[in-house]
Parts: structure tokens; sequence; C-alpha cells
């Protein structure tokens, strides 16, 4: 199962400070937007990697892969197969 | 000579206009560049008004453009103020409201943002400084320009009435212990000070790169931009959507010749941890600066590894005194040292360090260190009480009427002069090189309706200096807040660093037989049997 919702909804709670007023999805970015620093995109690899049990190669963790929710999902797929 | 900061830059314009003067991303500007933009910038201030005795805040994702409005800001006269463009909107007002300031350089985002909470009411002037021209955000009751709008003010240059050196350069907002942030006040001398000791200390030339990957409202980031516009040298900004990730970053010191780096441990304890170091040689970087908390050596032995060609050098001084003491790290670092030494004063600056009793600590002792010197602040904006706690008459040197700043440090005083760092009087600790007083935090959890008592613990790490850990008794057990709850309660009140990372409920509090908070009780809950100290 995707953990796109659940990840959505985690960024909401712990991310985006006085902003969670405003709703995200899946294809809100991110980087641009300031959401990720560097304590958001730790806490971002820790929560995919607890959830799906995918470890994420240091080398996996660039802006590429992390712009969007989806890009997210995206690169967990691609490193499951 | 200089006496002003941004009189750096004219000196090195003069000499060699088409140098690289500031870079970010694919931009650079040259020195005549900088100067010219910062010309305009300091017009269009001084047709508004705007000069001595006024400041003006800084409140936007760094880029080149946070270089061209210090200097601007500087050149009309007045000071510069600069706000975490990531802090909840609601203490960037609180901050740009507690020193009035008249002007805001700021994005049309931010602008919105401030303007559905309040703009602070001193606001007069708003200069956008969005990359793109953008739609002018309606109901502002400032007067909004947009950056393009800069080449065709007519008046040009540096004010023609200018602060003296002991005029305030740039406010620093820091984490305040009863809840709200404090500005400490650093004068040109103070900033000219520093800066002259460090382009000399690490004998900086015009050839050089420097980094900035500190925020522009984090001291650390004054050494960056001052050092290099003295030496006529280049800073190259670290863009903030690159600086997260480890295997970029490593690429970015190499791709663009860093040869000055300078940053707290953490940054740099990430690149070792993440950042794939092994596959550059980093043949340019000639000096490694850091500062804002303890680095662990066994981490440092690691990173220095991987930078073969590097001078380290640790750096050690709160906001309010610049850096004052600082050591070079052997290489290799013997096997019996665990914990860096601070080193000693730097050029121009004493320090001392002082016994409970009040007398002067001798070799071997413990005392609190004390900073005297042209560095330290004159004080804390509009907080005369807190001014006089900190900046004291000379507990050794009564014969002089000059105050010295008590830092609330506890070193020890080595045989061979330097200090070892032993840890805090007080409750501030460091995450990520950040000063943070945990009241701060306790203060913003009280304000939650279902909190009735809130204690933060700080466990320390070895990758960010300290983890924060919230412990929380509800008012009524039936309708205990979540977790997540007060994170975002956290989130929209304080800065992200200051949000602890975990919150545990708990149906009442330890107390010490004094009847205190036993802090001490709460955090042997947290630490691992390892870990020997907690600061609390």
């Amino acid at each position: 199962m995707s953990f796109g919702p659940a990840l959505v909804r985690y960024i909401s709670d712990n991310l985006l400070g006085d902003r969670a007023a405003a709703p995200i999805d899946a294809t809100t970015p991110l980087i641009d937007s300031g959401v990720i620093d560097s304590m958001g995109l730790l806490q971002i690899v820790t929560f995919i990697e607890e959830r799906t049990g995918v470890r994420i190669p240091d080398d996996a963790v660039i802006p590429d892969n992390f712009q969007t929710v989806e890009s997210m999902e995206r690169m967990v797929e691609q490193l499951r197969s | 000579m200089p006496y002003l900061l941004w009189q750096y830059l004219e000196e090195s314009a003069r000499q060699h206009p088409e140098r690289p003067a500031v870079a970010w991303r694919d931009r650079t500007l040259t020195y005549r560049e900088l100067s010219d933009e910062s010309d305009q910038l300091s017009g269009l201030l001084r047709e508004r008004g705007i000069g001595l005795d006024s400041r003006v805040g800084l409140f936007f994702p760094k880029s080149h453009r946070s270089v061209v409005s210090m200097l601007g800001i500087g050149k009309a006269g007045a000071a510069y103020v600069p706000v975490d463009p990531s802090a909840p909107v609601r203490r960037a007002a609180f901050i740009l409201d507690d020193c009035a300031v008249r002007a805001l350089v700021t994005t049309s985002d931010k602008l919105a943002q401030l303007a559905e909470h309040g703009l602070p009411p001193s606001i007069e002037v708003v200069i956008l400084a969005d990359e793109r021209d953008t739609p002018i955000v309606p109901g502002v009751s400032a007067r909004v320009h947009r950056w393009s709008e800069l080449a065709s003010i007519a008046t040009r240059g540096p004010a023609p009435q200018q602060p003296i050196e002991l005029d305030p350069a740039y406010l620093l907002y820091t984490s305040g212990s009863t809840g709200n942030p404090k500005g400490v006040i650093l004068t040109h001398r103070n900033a000219l000070t520093f800066v002259d000791w460090g382009a000399d200390a690490f004998a900086v030339q015009a050839e050089d790169r420097l980094s900035n990957h500190a925020p522009m409202h984090f001291d650390l980031s004054v050494f960056d931009i001052y050092v290099a516009l003295k030496r006529g040298a280049c800073v190259d900004i670290v863009p903030d959507q690159l600086a997260p990730f480890p295997v970029e970053l490593a690429r970015w010191i190499e791709d663009r010749r860093i040869t000055v780096w300078y940053s707290v441990p953490s940054a740099l304890i990430r690149l070792l941890l993440h950042g794939r170091m092994e596959r550059f040689a980093y043949a340019s970087l000639r000096t490694v600066l850091f500062a804002g908390e303890p680095f662990p050596v066994k981490h440092l032995r690691e990173v220095m590894r991987f930078m073969p060609h590097s001078e380290f050098f640790n750096l050690y001084g709160p906001t309010e005194t610049n850096v004052c003491t600082f050591t070079g790290v052997p290489r290799p670092i013997p096997e019996h040292v665990t914990d860096l030494s601070i080193g000693k004063a730097c050029a121009n600056t004493e320090v001392f360090s002082v016994r409970d009793d009040g007398s002067l600590a001798g070799v071997g002792e413990e005392g609190e260190l004390y900073v005297r010197g042209p560095t330290v602040t004159p004080g804390y904006w509009r907080l005369p009480e807190k001014s006089r706690d900190r900046l004291v008459p000379s507990p050794v040197r009564r014969a002089f009427d000059e105050t010295v700043y008590r830092t609330g440090d506890i070193v020890r005083l080595e045989a061979d002069g330097t200090y070892a760092f032993l840890g805090r009087r007080d409750h501030m600790v460091k995450s990520r090189g950040y000063r943070i007083e945990l009241g701060e935090i306790e203060t913003a959890l009280y304000q939650h309706e279902k909190v009735r008592e809130a204690v933060v613990i700080a466990v320390p790490d070895d990758e960010i200096g300290s983890r924060l850990k919230a412990v929380i008794v509800p008012r009524d057990e039936s309708d205990a807040p979540t977790e997540a709850e007060l994170s975002t309660f956290c989130g929209g009140r304080l800065p992200r660093y200051m949000v602890p990372e975990a919150f545990v409920l708990r149906a009442d509090l330890p107390h010490t037989s004094t009847g205190k908070t036993d802090r001490m009780a709460l955090a042997r809950d947290f630490i691992a049997p390892s870990e020997e100290t907690v600061a609390t």
C-alpha cells in the first residue's frame, strides 16, 4: 500500500509550522517552499524507511527524489524493484 | 581605514571592480555590480527617509540579494535585522515589531503571510527581493517596491550622514529564556574588530572562495561575507534548496572550489555520515572552520581524514562577543584527546574565568568565562535589565570603569593557557549550533490550553549536539493533547530547530527536595546508559 497519504499527513502535522492550515497534497513542491530543510529531510527519510522497510541509500537522497511526496513514492518503487 | 562595514566593499570595489564578490547558484555579482546595486538600494531607502537610527528587516530565503541588502542598508546609515525566513510568521512579526523596523526587504509570499498576520505598524516601506517581479499583495499599508525599480532610483550611493563605529550595524535575535527572542546589538566596531582578526588569522586572500553555509540570521555568516569583502575574495552562498542534501553538498564544495569552509559541526557530521565524502579530494579546500557547538572528536577525526589538504580550526564565542577564542586542531588528533579545547583569546580580545567566589580562576580550576574587548556587544535591544545582568563591571579589574560580558559558560583553564569548555550555568543548550533557551519552548507549551505543566529536556547527541524532548502534564487526562497536536502547536510559534522531537505525557512531574522540578530524574528516562551528562 502507498505510504503517500500517511506521509502527507505526517508532513502536515510536523513540518508545516504555521503553514499547517494550508493543505498540501502529493504534488505540492516541498523543497522550493522551504518545507524540506535539513531537519525536515531527515524526518521524512526516517518516516519512509520505517513505513516501507525500504532503506534509502545516501545516493538516493537528492533533490529530484524529494521534490514532492509523489516523487518520493516513485523513488521507493524504483528502490523496491 | 574602514570603520563601517560597507566600506570594506567600496575599498575592494575600487581595487578590483571586476572580480567576483558574491555567487549564488548560477548568479555572480562582481564587486562593481555589488557596489552599484547596494548604492541603488541605499538610494531608495534614503528617498523614503530611512537612514541613521533606523532599522531595516531582512525576511527572505538567502540569495545574492541578501548581501546587496545588508550593504545597501548600511550605506543608507541604517542597521539591518536578519530574520530566520523559515520562522513562524508570528515570531518574525514579533522581531520586526520589537525593534520597530521602518523598512523590510522580503519576498511576496512572505509579505502575504505577514500581511495576513498583521504587518508591524512601524513598517513604512517594503522592497520585494523575488527573483522575478510578482503581483504586489493588495491591502498592505506600507509602500511596496519591486527590486526592478531600484535601477530607476534617482538618488544613489551612501548617505552623506553616516553613523560612527559605535552605532549598531545589525541586530541578531537569539532564543530568550522568558519566552520571546531577544535582540543582540552589534556595532560596526564589534564586527570590524572580528572581521579584521578573521581575515588575518586565516590569511584570507583575494583568490579565496569562502562558503556561506550558515543562515544570515546566524552570526557565522558575518565572517563569510565580510571577511570575503575585506579581502576582495568571493563568498559563495550555499543554496537553501541544496543544503539539506549531503551528497549534493559534498559535490558542491568540490565543484565550486571552495577554499575556506565555515559551519557548525553538525553540518560536517551530516556530510561525513551521509555525503559520500570519499568521492572527492577537496584539493582546493585549505581551511575548515567550525563553531557553535562541541565537535565530537571521533567524528572530527574522520572528517579530517576525508579532507587531507585542509587545516581545521575550532572557533568559540557567543553572538554577544563574536568569536573570542580559537584553536587549531592538530593533525592527527592525538589518541588521548577526547574533547577539543576552545583555545586561547583572539587578538584584541581578553578572556578570563572567574570562580564562584568572584576571584580569578587559576590553572586547573573551573570558572565562568568572561570576555572583554571591542568585539563585545553594547547590550540587548530594549532589555536594560538583561543587559545589566550579562554586561557587568569586571570582577577582577575594578580600576577600570568598563563592563565585561559574562558568558554563562563554565570552563577550566589548562596549563598551556587554553580553556576547556565544560558546560552551561543555566538552561541554555545547543542544537545544530543554535542557542536554545529551554524556557522559551516551555513558555510556548504553557500557552496550549490542554497543558498544565511542561518541561523540556535536552538529551546529548553526537550528531546534532542535543535532542529536545518535552514532558507534558495535561490539564485533563481524559482530554490530553496528542503528540501531533503539540508538535503543530509548537511549529506555529517556534523555529523548527526548537520544536521538541518527542512529547511524553505524564500524570505529574517529579520534584526535588527543594520543591523544584527534578529535571535530572526526567532526563534519566530519555538517556541511554552510555551517555553521562544532560543539559537541563
